[in-house]
């Protein structure tokens, strides 16, 4: 990935030393990028050292980016090229090397910068930031005043490179860099291996205080963070529940994120999907929510899927991380999700109350809804107060954190409900089920209209804009109650907006009560609407 | 078909690039070789794009040395190599098919090594005495000699002036490449019909 130390080395800087011999030395001692910058070669020598160089590289899992000729770079089998002000411009080189390759783009300032990512720039690298001999420059050094203005604007990884040393490397990460590039610190030094190991050991260092107020927790420590690190979590949805997700795993520094959503930011959004503002309406929320959370974390590889997932491309795009977070707000993609079987951190909402559970081998979310809707669409579109998103999102990062330090007392296997009105809390132990199919539960309206029977309108007061004046009120939230009061014996058609939640309540008042004739209206109020007007 | 004329220009700064190549507008079918060993990559671009309008769909047909990476992103004509660069079956793979790709070679060796590896043409010399490059000049006989070896186009370079193309062609190249002779000269498409002069004989 491009970030960390960047070694440049410069052909200019070596004293007899052949550029070979200095590339691995500079991978022994840990660099995380290399470059070549070479002068007075003839075409045929470049080419010839530029292919052991990227062979050794490649060897090592090390970029290796060469400096102006993009021709001696594609013959040799570099990875990338990186374009200094003077050279190839970026869009031709782009063009060239089509979307694979790196492409690298020196800038001083941020019209260069922002000229470089629209031209198809993979990287920045910017400066002088401290006064340096190691070419020639014009103007003043940029500083890190200028290197963070440049970062905060851009959304490349940006390298700072000039005048950069052991003693002012780690002033470079707190500047919103991703990395720093070093030649002559490195190309000068006696030992070269040994500059390399001490500059990155001082990133380190720089790197470490980030994470202070986590590795003192006795159940984190350096072990723990290692383990944050190393771990990779797709997220589901980046909406209410998936911005405080993406926010707190991202600041913890877990090492690999998937952000996958379909949709686009619309101002509906705002109040609760707190990584976007303004400025990202109509923007991807996957792209957006990437471009937010590197500014938050350049340590983190975040990986933006446009994607809608569904039971087809699940298991491909959930496949290679460790734990999922559901963070969506409808059936279908949840029972994607469940499909694949993968540990899932599962997260709803309904106005005031919360759930969250854990879901493994023995308890999925089929177990818990097994009447799940089967169309593309929550049963009713409920108000929501941004804060309970918040709460539950924040309760699924904690969650995927627990489960990453292998905590013991986590929630897999359970479900925790909580209750915003009144701050109450329940947890309840999951069982595996299988789904019971729901035959007879479902009654079409001709059906319906022949029985003698009561009808209950299970919706909430606020949604019924259309109720007939026979159907007796009794909100979901309080069923259980007032249906122990009903008189058993009575045939019951429960009725919601569109015969979702109305199937899973008969469903469970079936078993509850003993009773065979609670029955749920077939597609609800709207059936009902569509028949009759 | 190649042009029989290849027209070395001296650098490629835009203004002196510019000025020589309006001068060759009228001079018959020629290559424009633009060579500039200390250019960088953006003032070579620029300095290609510029001559691509100049010429238009004029019988002129611009080269470049060395830069690979240049002539495919502006879409030049043709790339010479120098000896000493990487074999021109390396850059093939680089650039568009219709790229003709030539080298300059030394001695008869080398031209045939060149020659099998596809190039499309050689640039051989120098001929004569010049005061551009101070190596040996390998005189007519050894012209005559390699062009008995070499079947792809050979042009001659090397003090060429116009009684010298003759020589030249008698000994059995394909052309002739210049530069001082043109850009040194107050009147370079004088000159340079003189040479197409005897070039068509």
């Amino acid at each position: 990935m491009l970030k960390g130390l960047m070694t440049i080395i410069s052909t200019d800087l070596l004293n007899n030393t052949i550029p070979f011999e200095i590339a691995k030395k500079v991978i022994e001692g840990g660099t995380d990028i290399l470059q070549l910058r070479h002068k007075g070669f003839f075409d045929k020598d470049l080419l010839e050292e530029t292919k052991n160089i990227a062979n050794l590289c490649r060897s090592n899992s090390i970029p290796f980016i060469l400096n102006d000729r993009l021709d001696i770079a594609l013959l040799s089998g570099a990875d990338g090229v990186h374009l200094g002000q003077q050279d190839l411009p970026i869009h031709a080189a782009r063009a060239l090397l089509g979307p694979s390759k790196i492409i690298g783009a020196t800038v001083s300032n941020l019209s260069e910068a922002l000229k470089a990512e629209s031209e198809g720039a993979d990287y920045l690298g910017c400066g002088h930031i401290y006064p340096t001999m190691t070419k020639i420059k014009n103007g003043l050094p940029l500083g890190l005043s200028g290197l963070s203005h440049i970062c905060r604007h851009s959304s490349l990884p940006v390298f700072a490179v000039g005048g950069i040393n052991i003693a002012n490397i780690g002033s470079i990460f707190t500047t919103g860099a991703s990395g720093a590039a070093v030649a002559s610190a490195i190309c000068k030094a006696e030992n070269s291996s040994q500059a390399t190991f001490l500059l990155k050991k001082a990133i380190h260092q720089e790197k470490a205080k980030r994470d202070e107020k986590q590795a003192c927790l006795p159940e984190v420590g350096m072990e723990g963070l290692a383990k944050i690190k190393q771990a990779s979590v797709a997220v589901v949805g980046a909406g209410g529940l998936g911005c405080i997700v993406l926010m707190y795993l991202t600041g913890a520094g877990v090492g690999k994120i998937a952000i996958i959503d379909s949709d686009s930011v619309e101002s509906s959004n705002l109040p609760r999907q707190v990584l976007y503002s303004t400025r990202d309406l109509g923007i991807l929320k996957a792209e957006a929510a990437a471009h937010h959370l590197r500014q938050m974390n350049p340590e983190v590889t975040l990986i933006p899927l446009c994607a809608r997932l569904n039971e087809k491309n699940a298991k491909a795009l959930l496949n290679e991380y460790d734990i999922v977070i559901d963070a969506s707000d409808n059936a279908l993609t949840r029972q994607a999700i469940d499909s694949t079987g993968k540990l899932c951190i599962y997260g709803g909402i309904n106005s005031f109350q919360g759930q969250i559970a854990v879901f493994s081998e023995n308890f999925r979310y089929r177990d818990l809804f097994p009447f799940a809707a089967k169309i593309d669409e929550s049963c009713t579109r409920n108000g929501i107060l941004g804060p309970m998103a918040g709460i539950i999102g924040a309760m699924q990062a904690m969650e995927a954190l627990k489960f990453i330090l292998g905590m013991k007392d986590s929630l897999v296997g359970k479900m925790c409900v909580i209750d915003a009105n009144t701050w109450t809390s329940s947890i309840f132990y999951g069982e595996s089920s299988f789904p019971i199919p729901d035959i007879d539960i479902q009654i079409s309206i001709n059906e319906a209209s022949k029985q003698n029977a009561l009808w209950i309108d299970i919706r909430e007061a606020h949604e019924r804009s259309f109720a007939m004046p026979e159907w007796i009120n009794h909100p979901s939230s309080s069923l259980e109650e007032t249906m122990a009061l009903l008189p058993k014996t009575d045939t019951l058609i429960l009725i919601c907006q569109r015969g979702i939640r109305s199937r899973d309540w008969a469903k469970v008042l079936r078993e509850r009560f003993n009773n065979p004739k609670i029955y749920s209206l077939q597609d609800g109020v709207n059936g009902f609407v569509d028949s009759y007007y | 078909m190649l042009p029989r004329l290849m027209a070395i220009l001296p650098s490629s700064d835009p203004a002196t690039t510019v000025n020589f190549t309006t001068q060759l507008l009228n001079g018959g079918p020629i290559i424009l070789h633009l060579r500039d060993k200390n250019a960088e990559g953006k003032s070579l671009y620029d300095t290609s794009q510029m001559l691509k309008l100049l010429v238009n769909n004029r019988n002129i047909h611009i080269y470049i040395n060395s830069r690979a990476d240049i002539a495919s992103a502006t879409g030049l004509s043709g790339l010479h190599l120098p000896e000493n660069s990487p074999s021109c079956h390396h850059f093939r793979s680089l650039c568009p098919s219709h790229l003709k790709i030539g080298v300059s070679v030394h001695s008869i060796e080398k031209a045939i090594e060149v020659e099998m590896q596809d190039a499309d043409y050689l640039v051989f010399g120098p001929i004569f005495n010049t005061p551009g490059k101070t190596a040996f000049q390998k005189g007519i006989r050894m012209l005559e000699e390699l062009c008995q070896h070499v079947k792809i186009p050979i042009y001659a370079i090397g003090g060429i002036n116009p009684e010298r193309t003759v020589e030249c062609l008698k000994a059995g190249a394909y052309g002739v490449a210049l530069c001082s002779y043109l850009f040194e000269s107050e009147y370079p498409e004088k000159q340079a019909m003189q040479i197409q002069e005897k070039l068509s004989c």
